[in-house]
């Protein structure tokens, strides 16, 4: 009874938009992208910004077709004959795209490369600052906070105490903040 | 862009496009390929009208007649596979059932080669013979010309549907390389300098199936939108 009632309101508004009423064309296409983007997020099991290209493409291939429709045939059906031509066309065009990148080796490049390059320019960076420090603030610090070492083992690789060691990286970073602003 | 957005610009762009506009087009520019066609027919040394042998001949008449027939439920598939959402209805059993009845007349003559009345080759000996060279020859000959008389009306239909749906672009195109065999077929039965004998209506089986064949391969390349 409801896609009755639908059919028959969906075809009421084509017809008058149809005659040129630009405002009913416009609220009947909002209306049909609403049922379309359930249809193909159904189809297409996700949420992505897949599924909104594909409602525009089909919002599209409706204007461009509107002619095809013939007043005897379900609208309804005309629409939802149009939106699967066009999932299959999109299903089939990403099958394309997935069996070329299929070879993992393929992709590795892309998946890593931005990674390890943003990585060694936060080093760079991070080299760049701690070049300025004097080398009883600069070697607590690297130990201590970039490589993971304890106070006691960098005390026995400096030759500090574990006082001093706890001293100077206080500093240190303090000087860093001053130097490079920031909040403390 | 959002969809909102792409809504107000399709909501602007809102000419009128009447339905009606595109099967009058249609009609037309298939009546101008038909003529083209008859044109070539003419050319080819086919001049109208075999109706002298025609008229005394019910045979001829029912080779016309399934011919127009097969024609006439081809362009209904056609324009159906043209539009998205269509039920295709009985029109493929009324195409099935000239097909059908096109073999029978193809094959009728050749069970009973007996009967002169289908000018069967009279060879030296004085028999008469359906499987002689010559008639093989002349069959292929009939089928290309069919074929040659489609091309222009093949062409006009694909054109055609490139302005409508298909959402089946093969079968749409097969069914319009149907269309464009069956008529280019009428046409050249129409124009025969005598009655049809069997091997011209089997050169126009054998030109008439190679053209869906031709069409869904067209339809393939052509009618994706």
């Amino acid at each position: 009874v409801r896609l009755k009632t639908l059919e028959d309101h969906l075809r009421a508004t084509w017809q008058s938009a149809l005659a040129g009423d630009a405002a009913s064309y416009a609220s009947l296409l909002h209306e049909i992208s609403a049922h379309l983007r359930v249809f193909l997020r159904r189809r297409l099991h996700t949420n992505s910004p897949d599924v909104e290209d594909l409602v525009q493409e089909v919002l599209l291939a409706i204007h461009q077709k509107r002619h095809t429709y013939q007043s005897d045939q379900p609208l309804t059906a005309w629409v939802y004959a149009i939106a699967r031509y066009k999932l299959i066309d999109h299903l089939r065009a990403n099958q394309q795209h997935h069996n070329r990148h299929e070879d993992i080796d393929d992709w590795i490049d892309q998946l890593w490369t931005p990674d390890t390059t943003h990585a060694s320019g936060l080093k760079n960076d991070l080299n760049f600052m701690l070049a300025d420090l004097p080398d009883k603030q600069r070697l607590p610090i690297e130990h201590t906070k970039l490589n993971g070492l304890s106070v006691a083992e960098t005390a026995r690789l400096t030759g500090q105490t574990e006082a001093a060691i706890k001293v100077n990286v206080h500093r240190g970073l303090k000087a860093l903040i001053k130097k490079f602003g920031g909040s403390a | 862009m959002k969809t909102d957005d792409l809504i107000a610009q399709l909501a602007n762009d809102l000419t009128p496009r009447p339905a009606s506009l595109f099967r009058r087009r249609t009609t037309a520019v298939v009546a101008v390929a038909c003529a083209c066609s008859m044109g070539m027919a003419w050319l080819m040394g086919r001049h109208l009208p075999g109706w002298h042998g025609g008229m005394q001949d019910p045979k001829v008449w029912l080779t016309w007649l399934v011919l127009l027939i097969a024609s006439h439920s081809a362009w209904s598939v056609m324009l159906k596979l043209a539009r998205p959402g269509m039920q295709l209805g009985k029109s493929p059993w009324l195409l099935s059932t000239a097909m059908t009845a096109l073999w029978a007349i193809t094959a009728w003559p050749m069970a009973h080669p007996a009967e002169e009345t289908w000018g069967l080759v009279s060879l030296d000996d004085g028999s008469t013979s359906l499987l002689a060279g010559a008639t093989w020859q002349a069959t292929g000959w009939v089928s290309l010309q069919v074929q040659l008389l489609a091309a222009p009306l093949l062409g006009t239909l694909i054109w055609t549907l490139r302005n409508m749906a298909p959402t089946r672009p093969e079968w749409a195109g097969a069914s319009a390389g149907l269309v464009s065999g069956a008529l280019a077929a009428l046409i050249y039965a129409l124009f025969a300098t005598q009655g049809s004998s069997p091997h011209e209506v089997m050169g126009y089986l054998a030109g008439m199936s190679l053209m869906p064949l031709l069409g869904a391969a067209l339809g393939r390349l052509m009618l994706r939108w």
